[in-house]
């Protein structure tokens, strides 16, 4: 070894941890990223199924199934751009897939009006003007329930903010069927409602 | 007014789901058309109805869930247990039925026979790229494996050939490699060892054994594009170009031989526009340190010296050894590192403390943007980088989620809408609609810097919680980085009150008694409420000069931003007061 070699030697480097190795330190985070998810959107999920006609433990069991595939999916490395909107969206994907095997209407069952009514909560209201908005209330949701089961479908996605494109892929139907439905099921609740 | 909007055609302009042509020609109507107006605005009310109901009524009325849930650890080990079997098994119990079990053992017999002849002849047919690298690594890492007495000697054979010249330039080079560090000895300046080596200076390539797994990956980024595989006789070729279309990389092309048997890399050949360099290897061994010349073997294992950043084996990841880096010392000097390159500015790079150091994920860069932190983080002691992205989209939601404005925000967001008229006026205001444009890019650019700097405030906060001992020194170099953000913010404020002032003076906004709010104590509980309000500001900036789905007058917008505003410099300037510290 000659002294000008060793000068060279001066930008050698060392080596650090490997892609991988980074990578690995992060497997645990998924597990539990997952599971706080699951903590905090699954009787979300549960009461999205249930009001779409299907059974509570049918439900539960679909609800389950959605995150589990969340978790595989992101296990895949799948590019998720919204949580959210990926976890009603496969929850629709499924509850339709039941629909098709069913191959029935589907009207949710709710539970007594009595029930619903003492959880009404108005504010800044007369007593007159609470009772008259919880009745309203009250008829939409029994219409929302009565719903053919795809116009549902379209309204609750619509209230979770999904894209009339997104909810036309879920129904397998196209975007201005999808405006169809949506109207006539706006239309139907409105009426409802000023009844 | 004849020709009434439908209510599907209110539905939809409403969602936002009309074209823009068909939403122009419907907000037209709704300026002239008074019952129309009306109209939509019990549409709206009535939404607003139905997602009561669904809320107040409709979701508690759904009977509850039958069962306890289940927990997520719990579901997925059921689901292990339960996976349907594979095709295969599911037919081979069909056929079981009517087979005797002689015919199922010479008939598995015949197809695995089968299965190995063909995976034999075809494997590298169905061998990817990605496999490759794996097993390249994997190959590597054993063959690394050493202990403090022995250090590795590769020696190559390099050939330098200069393109438009015939010359041919060849030379052997020794290499060495310690667990901890890599030596090249190049005798001549002008050789091909020697212009070797400057390539990877200029590209700030890491040295390492020339035909390492390590400098493999180090190559593949520069090269960039997907990497490809053939068969070359009994040897795999393994190439990383840059594909046709994408912009220009510092090396044109990597190809890696590969002896399929072993899965060493053999040879390795990086053709730059100027020059293709083959390096082929003649010997690999290892050495015993005692037959090391004492002042290679002084670099090669410094005495005193820590291993900066070590390579350790899975099972010396679990933890079994607690960092010896100081997190703080670490962290702070990839922040000044990220701050230097305008990294944390807004990109998608992610700093957090991990058992073994900081990991710094780069994965939502682009390749470029991440060679490039890559080299100015390179080194670093007690720094992991992640470059890939297995878990990005939780990332990138949760960066996205950061960004969005809370709906219950504190800080009090009052829009008044008085839908179609603000446009007009401001185009008046303006005079032309791209002064308006250049006007509204101005204000929110800078509302975005402010917001860029307030995101890197908080990460700082994040990682130094007011609480956390730091030396003097860590001090000093965490206000220097605190400062520089509040400088920027402070500079940034100034230039976006100017140009709102004109636009006050216009729609006669008067500058009222500003309500001064209570001011943090310290920068770290400060920047949380600075970042609220800025987001605020710049939530109402786009409802004033967007086409936003809740569009702001300039009455009731622009008192809100400039009390906002207000309340920023106060406690900017409360913190430069109290220097930060």
């Amino acid at each position: 070894m000659n002294n000008r070699s060793m000068g060279d030697a001066k930008s050698l480097e060392v080596f650090g941890l490997s892609r991988r190795d980074a990578a690995f330190a992060h497997a645990p985070m998924l597990h539990e990223r997952v599971a706080a998810i699951y903590e905090t959107h699954r009787e979300k999920i549960y009461g999205f199924l249930v009001g779409q006609g299907l059974d509570p433990a049918k439900s539960q069991e679909l609800a389950q199934e959605v995150f589990l595939r969340f978790f595989l999916a992101l296990q895949k490395g799948g590019e998720i751009e919204s949580e959210q909107a990926w976890l009603y969206r496969v929850a629709s994907n499924l509850a339709v897939d039941y629909w098709r095997r069913e191959g029935r209407s589907m009207w949710v069952e709710l539970d007594s009006l009595p029930a619903v009514a003492d959880r009404l909560h108005s504010k800044d209201l007369t007593p007159e003007a609470a009772a008259v908005r919880a009745q309203k209330l009250k008829r939409v949701a029994a219409m929302l329930a009565r719903l053919p089961k795809e116009q549902r479908l379209g309204v609750h996605l619509r209230m979770q903010g999904l894209r009339y494109c997104d909810i036309a892929k879920i129904l397998g139907v196209s975007v201005p069927t999808v405006s169809g439905l949506l109207s006539t099921a706006v239309e139907r609740l409105r009426r409802t409602a000023n009844e | 007014m004849n020709n009434h909007l439908t209510h599907r055609e209110m539905l939809t302009y409403v969602d936002g789901e009309l074209s823009r042509t068909e939403s122009r020609r419907v907000n037209k109507h709704l300026h002239s058309c008074w019952t129309c107006l009306a109209e939509m605005e019990r549409l709206k009310g009535d939404i607003a109805i139905l997602l009561d109901a669904q809320n107040e009524a409709f979701t508690p009325a759904l009977p509850p869930p039958p069962r306890p849930w289940l927990g997520f650890d719990v579901i997925l080990a059921h689901n292990r247990s339960k996976r349907p079997p594979s095709w295969l098994i599911r037919f081979g119990g069909e056929i079981r039925a009517f087979l005797s079990p002689a015919w199922i053992t010479t008939v598995s017999a015949v197809v695995l026979l089968l299965v190995f002849c063909g995976y034999s002849v075809f494997r590298i047919q169905t061998v990817s790229a990605k496999e490759v690298i794996q097993k390249i690594e994997v190959a590597d890492r054993q063959r690394r494996t050493i202990t403090k007495d022995h250090v590795i000697r590769e020696r190559v054979h390099i050939r330098k050939t200069t393109r438009g010249h015939a010359s041919l330039n060849s030379e052997s080079l020794d290499t060495w490699k310690s667990p901890t560090s890599a030596y090249w000895n190049i005798e001549h300046r002008d050789s091909a060892a020697a212009d070797l080596k400057a390539k990877y200076q200029t590209l700030k390539i890491p040295f390492d054994l020339p035909l390492s797994a390590a400098s493999m990956h180090s190559w593949e980024m520069a090269a960039g594009g997907n990497p490809t595989v053939s068969q070359e006789g009994p040897d795999i070729n393994l190439i990383f170009a840059n594909a046709h279309g994408e912009e220009a990389r510092p090396v044109d092309r990597v190809t890696l031989l590969i002896e399929q048997r072993s899965w060493h890399v053999k040879q390795m050949t990086l053709d730059f526009s100027d020059a293709s360099f083959e390096v082929t290897e003649d010997e690999y061994s290892l050495v015993p340190t005692s037959e090391v010349p004492p002042d290679l073997l002084a670099y090669l294992q410094p005495p005193a010296a820590e291993p900066a950043m070590k390579r350790v084996s899975d099972i010396e990841m679990s933890a079994l050894h607690p960092p010896t880096v100081n997190l703080d010392r670490v962290a702070l000097d990839v922040f000044a590192t990220l701050h230097s390159l305008k990294a944390d500015l807004g990109e998608p790079v992610t700093v957090t403390r991990s058992q073994r150091g900081i990991v710094v994920g780069l994965s939502q860069l682009p390749a470029d943007r991440q060679h490039e932190i890559h080299a100015a983080l390179y080194g670093k002691e007690g720094v992991q980088l992640e470059l890939e992205a297995p878990r990005a989209s939780l990332r990138k939601r949760a960066v996205a989620s950061e960004q969005a404005v809370p709906a219950d925000s504190s800080t009090a967001l009052q829009i008044a809408s008085q839908e179609g008229n603000e446009d007009q006026r401001l185009v008046k205001y303006f005079g032309t609609s791209q002064k308006q444009q250049d006007f509204t890019n101005k204000a929110l650019g800078t509302s975005t810097t402010i917001l860029s700097h307030l995101y890197a405030l908080k990460g700082l906060q994040t990682q130094f919680p007011a609480e956390r001992p730091l030396t003097p020194e860590q001090q000093s170099q965490l206000h220097s980085l605190v400062q520089d953000h509040l400088s920027s913010i402070s500079a940034n404020l100034n230039d976006l009150t100017n140009q709102l002032a004109s636009l006050d003076r216009n729609f006669g906004v008067s500058s009222k008694t500003p309500v001064t709010g209570p001011v943090a104590a310290t920068w770290q509980s400060g920047s949380l409420d600075l970042l609220e309000k800025a987001r605020v500001v710049d939530h109402l900036l786009r409802a004033l000069l967007t086409t936003s789905q809740l569009p702001a007058s300039p009455e009731s917008a622009l008192p809100q931003i400039d009390q906002n505003l207000f309340m920023l410099r106060a406690e900017l300037d409360s913190f430069n007061k109290k220097d930060v510290h």
